[in-house]
């Protein structure tokens, strides 16, 4: 089974780009996106037998729950050991990247718009899931 | 009964007391000190006078010091060197002092005890008998059991060579240049100083009880043999044979200045041997004691009895007249005649005429009125004789009455008060309440015309003045002057009714008179009077006579004896303001030879001169006669010493010299004897004291020797004793004393105190500024403190309003990196699809809607702008 990317961003346009971005410069296949989170950790749990499968780009800033607080949830409820998590945020503050740190299953941090150098490493980290 | 001659025995006062002794007629008083005023026992078993001039006595109770009034007891309760009280010989080193044996001590004398020896190596069932030095000062000591020692560097060596016999005891000890005489119980010795050869001298059972010398002669007292001489070539000869020294104990025999020798015997009496001839003189005070010990001065005998202490044998200062029929009369009017014939009235047995050897005797018997005398008066031819009954005339040459003047036959009066001869051979009498009579050629009386106050009085006194008036003194009314029969003046006296009564009257040299009152003497001078009482020094407010002798005294009589004042102390008195001056004065009585103290009064007249100058005096019991001459005023006896310190229970030697005493601190009272050698007149000295730092004024002992000092502040004093004797004054001694102050009160520990105090008061100073500077301190810290916390405050809110603008500024840049960045990242990547819209096939979006959404983003981005810009204008406040 493919990896498949996991979109999760309140903003539906910023979602559309993000999607239209990863499709066409990453060349990813399995894309999601969700607007809710609680929509996001939902499916997440549902499918959890492919949780290693997936690669979850999370927004931070969010109404109703926030990426930290989503992070908590899936922490909480699930092995995150097999977790992939790249928070995508406008946020350039020092104070969320190190945050970032302390979730293990959080391999990068991205500053939106998503760049060129993004595309490659995500593209890395799916074909290195997909040949497992 | 054999009269003696009255003249002489009144010339005769001034002669030697052995002389006096002699002739048995007891011109000397004898007084006695025994275990009831001082001696601590009352057998006497040695008396020496020590150099100092006391007379020591040895005594089974301790060593005793007799100064002539006080007798010093040394026991080992004073003296803690003394190894026993008892002592029983004394050895006299001539100049240095006395060595005093007891049963196993030696003790030296000087004017303490010195020194003690302990003798119980040497007295081992022995005794010491004989002490004498040798030539170098080496002591020698012979024993009962005939050892003889020598004490050289403290330790006992028995003589060389000296080998007694068994049984023969050492009695006596002489030192002669380099020979020692050894006199023992049998035979005499004399050894050489020199070889420490010895040789016998006399016969070999000479008992040799005593060796003494007079003018370098050796003379031996031998009991049973007598006293015998020693010459040059060592040959005995005896002087007195034993039989003649009956009942005399050897031991005492001793030797006066005179070169007389002396001894006592066990029956009481004195013995003097005078060339060659012994006389016996029977003391009666102490007949049948036995004399154990003399020591005879000039006119002085000190006699060591067995059994009745100390008997001091002198001679009379005061005469009793020895006269079988009048020594125990009641004696009133003396009257002596110009040829020396004495008219003798008595209370109640008449009248006696002492003519040379003869006494003749008037009474009612013989013709008289009445024996009871009371005034005698006349010349060497005609003596008229007052009584209570009467006057009688009696013819001096015949002894017979030649008239008699009586009521009954026209005399004016009963009671003869007084009877006066005046200068002009005319006879003056005055009658009880009757006033003053004088008789005419022919004998009659005739009355002198006074003031009829003064009229019916009894005059009981009369003076003939220089100018030749006649005082007559009387009972209440004063005095009155009379001039050639002729009323003068009146004088009264300021004296209450009591006292005013005038015994005697006497014109001093100045013409100035004394009255003798019943309230005192008077001297009345430029009609004032001056008052002389018992207050300011009289024997006695009653003064019944007042007489001048020839060596400028003036002699009072009373109930009391005789006082003599110097003429130069009532010089004194005379230009003294001061109410209490005090006379300075002699007195005599009993313990000076007066038959009686007590001397008649309201007679005429009541003391009488003869013609040596002699006054006699009539007492109530017989007569007592005053020599002026004859009383001793040696004051070379005078002999003053510190003695002893008393610090609480201990006492110390004041020693001869030593004119500094010092007073530990811790001392809270001590006392200071003295003693003042005086053997002539122990009664007649006052001593008087200063402190001359604590007062100028000189305080009266009266005959006290000890001053007792109680908490005398430490620092120096200077301690005078002034000592007056028969009213002069004789001298000053002076003795420093310091007292030495506790440490706290050392002039060291009050600087230390000083200094501390200067500390504390520094140190007081520097704490009192500290605290001062401390509380200002204090304040300023509280006020910065306050002002720290204020500022603190200030800081805080501070700190608080920059916490609250950094949380602002957070939230901004939170919001810049989220809220901002949120469009403006959207934006960009609007952009980014717009640029690239050809390559993205899968958008959904339109250019249009792009754009829409794009300017839609930056809307909200300048919105977000704007509200960020508002929240920093809320800063700047």
């Amino acid at each position: 089974m493919a990896a498949k990317v996991l979109i999760i961003d309140d903003d539906p346009v910023v979602l559309l780009l993000h999607k239209v971005i990863l499709k066409e410069d990453c060349g990813a296949d399995m894309i999601a996106c969700f607007s809710e989170p609680v929509k996001a950790l939902e499916h997440i749990i549902t499918h959890q037998e492919e949780i290693d499968k997936f690669v979850i780009l999370l927004d931070i800033n969010m109404p109703v729950m926030s990426g930290w607080e989503l992070m908590d949830a899936l922490y909480k409820e699930l092995d995150h050991s097999q977790l992939h998590v790249i928070i995508v945020s406008s946020s350039v503050s020092i104070e969320d990247k190190e945050k970032a740190k302390t979730y293990p299953s959080i391999m990068d941090y991205w500053e939106k718009p998503i760049s060129k150098n993004n595309c490659i490493s995500l593209k890395q980290i799916l074909e290195s899931l997909n040949a497992c | 009964m054999v009269f003696q001659s009255l003249d002489s025995l009144a010339d005769e006062g001034s002669e030697q007391l052995k002389d006096n002794l002699k002739k048995d007629s007891q011109e000397y008083v004898i007084r006695f000190w025994n275990n009831t005023n001082g001696l601590p026992h009352n057998t006497v078993y040695a008396l020496e006078k020590g150099p100092l001039g006391f007379i020591w006595m040895a005594t089974e109770e301790g060593l005793t010091r007799f100064d002539g009034s006080d007798i010093e007891v040394f026991n080992k309760d004073n003296v803690p060197e003394l190894i026993e009280n008892s002592f029983y010989g004394f050895f006299l080193v001539e100049g240095k002092g006395i060595w005093a044996a007891g049963d196993y001590s030696l003790a030296f004398i000087y004017k303490n005890i010195v020194k003690v020896v302990d003798c119980h190596e040497i007295t081992t069932d022995s005794w010491i008998t004989a002490v004498t030095e040798d030539h170098q000062g080496n002591l020698w000591v012979g024993t009962k059991n005939g050892q003889l020692f020598q004490l050289i560097d403290d330790k006992f060596a028995q003589v060389p060579n000296w080998l007694p016999k068994e049984d023969v005891s050492i009695q006596s000890l002489y030192n002669s240049g380099n020979q020692m005489f050894i006199g023992t119980d049998e035979g005499l010795y004399s050894m050489n100083l020199d070889s420490f050869e010895y040789n016998r001298i006399g016969p070999k059972d000479l008992n040799t009880r005593i060796i003494f010398t007079v003018k370098d002669q050796v003379y031996i007292g031998a009991p049973k043999t007598g006293v015998l001489s020693l010459d040059k070539s060592e040959n005995l000869t005896t002087i007195i044979p034993d039989k003649d020294l009956a009942f005399l104990d050897y031991r005492n025999l001793r030797v006066d200045d005179k070169g007389n020798i002396w001894g006592g015997t066990e029956k009481g009496e004195l013995l003097i041997i005078e060339d060659g001839k012994v006389s016996k003189i029977p003391l009666l005070e102490i007949s049948d004691i036995s004399i154990r010990k003399l020591w005879v001065d000039e006119d002085m005998i000190f006699i060591g009895t067995q059994g009745k202490g100390l008997a001091v044998v002198r001679k009379s200062t005061i005469q009793k007249l020895d006269h079988a029929l009048l020594s125990k009369q009641n004696i009133r009017p003396i009257f002596i005649s110009p040829n020396g014939t004495k008219w003798i009235g008595t209370k109640s047995n008449g009248l006696f005429k002492l003519d040379g050897e003869k006494t003749i005797s008037f009474t009612t018997k013989t013709g008289l009125q009445s024996d009871a005398i009371v005034t005698i008066g006349g010349d060497d031819e005609k003596i008229y004789v007052g009584t209570r009954n009467g006057m009688h005339l009696i013819n001096a040459k015949n002894n017979k009455i030649e008239r008699n003047y009586y009521a009954e036959n026209g005399f004016p009066g009963e009671h003869v008060n007084t009877i006066f001869q005046a200068s002009d051979g005319k006879v003056w009498f005055s009658i009880a309440n009757k006033g003053i009579y004088y008789l005419d050629d022919k004998g009659e009386a005739v009355k002198v015309n006074l003031p009829e106050k003064l009229q019916a009085v009894s005059y009981i006194t009369v003076q003939e003045t220089k100018s030749g008036e006649l005082l007559y003194g009387s009972i209440s009314k004063g005095l009155v002057r009379i001039k050639g029969g002729v009323f003068q003046e009146h004088i009264d006296l300021p004296l209450t009714p009591g006292e005013n009564i005038i015994y005697s009257i006497f014109e001093d040299h100045d013409g100035s008179l004394w009255l003798g009152t019943q309230g005192g003497l008077l001297w009345y001078n430029n009609k004032s009077f001056k008052h002389l009482t018992k207050n300011n020094g009289l024997n006695a407010n009653g003064i019944y006579s007042i007489m001048e002798d020839h060596h400028g005294k003036i002699w009072l009589s009373s109930n009391f004896g005789l006082q003599r004042i110097a003429k130069e102390e009532l010089t004194k008195f005379k230009s003294s303001d001061d109410q209490f001056f005090y006379v300075t004065s002699n007195f005599y009585g009993h313990e000076n030879g007066m038959s009686n103290e007590e001397t008649n009064s309201l007679i005429y007249p009541s003391a009488t001169m003869d013609k040596n100058g002699t006054i006699w005096y009539p007492t109530i019991e017989g007569i007592s006669i005053a020599d002026p001459g004859s009383i001793q005023e040696d004051r070379s006896q005078l002999k003053f010493h510190w003695d002893i310190l008393r610090l609480g229970n201990s006492f110390k030697n004041i020693l001869p010299g030593q004119d500094v005493i010092e007073v530990p601190a811790d001392i809270d009272y001590f006392g200071i004897t003295f003693s003042n050698i005086n053997y002539h007149n122990p009664e007649q000295v006052a001593f008087y004291y200063r402190v001359k730092n604590l007062s100028e004024d000189w305080i009266y002992l009266s005959d006290r020797k000890e001053l007792i000092f109680n908490s005398l502040k430490p620092g120096n004093y200077s301690l005078e004793i002034k000592t007056i004797e028969l009213g002069n004054i004789e001298s000053v001694h002076s003795l420093n004393i310091k007292v030495l102050p506790l440490f706290y009160e050392t002039y060291t520990f009050k600087l230390i105190l000083v200094v501390i105090g200067l500390l504390l008061a520094m140190f007081l100073v520097q704490y009192y500024l500290k605290v001062r500077i401390g509380k200002d301190l204090e304040r300023m810290v509280e006020q910065r403190t306050h002002d720290l916390n204020d500022t603190n405050q200030k800081l805080e809110s501070a700190m608080l309003e920059i916490a609250a603008q950094n949380e602002t500024l957070k939230n901004i840049t939170w919001q810049q990196s989220h809220t901002v960045r949120g469009p403006l990242s959207k934006a960009m990547a609007i952009v980014q699809m717009l640029m690239n819209y050809s390559k993205y096939h899968e958008l959904q979006m339109s250019k249009e809607k792009l754009f829409l959404e794009l300017e839609k983003t930056l809307e909200e981005l300048d919105k977000m702008i704007r509200e960020i810009n508002k929240k920093f204008e809320g800063l700047r406040k």
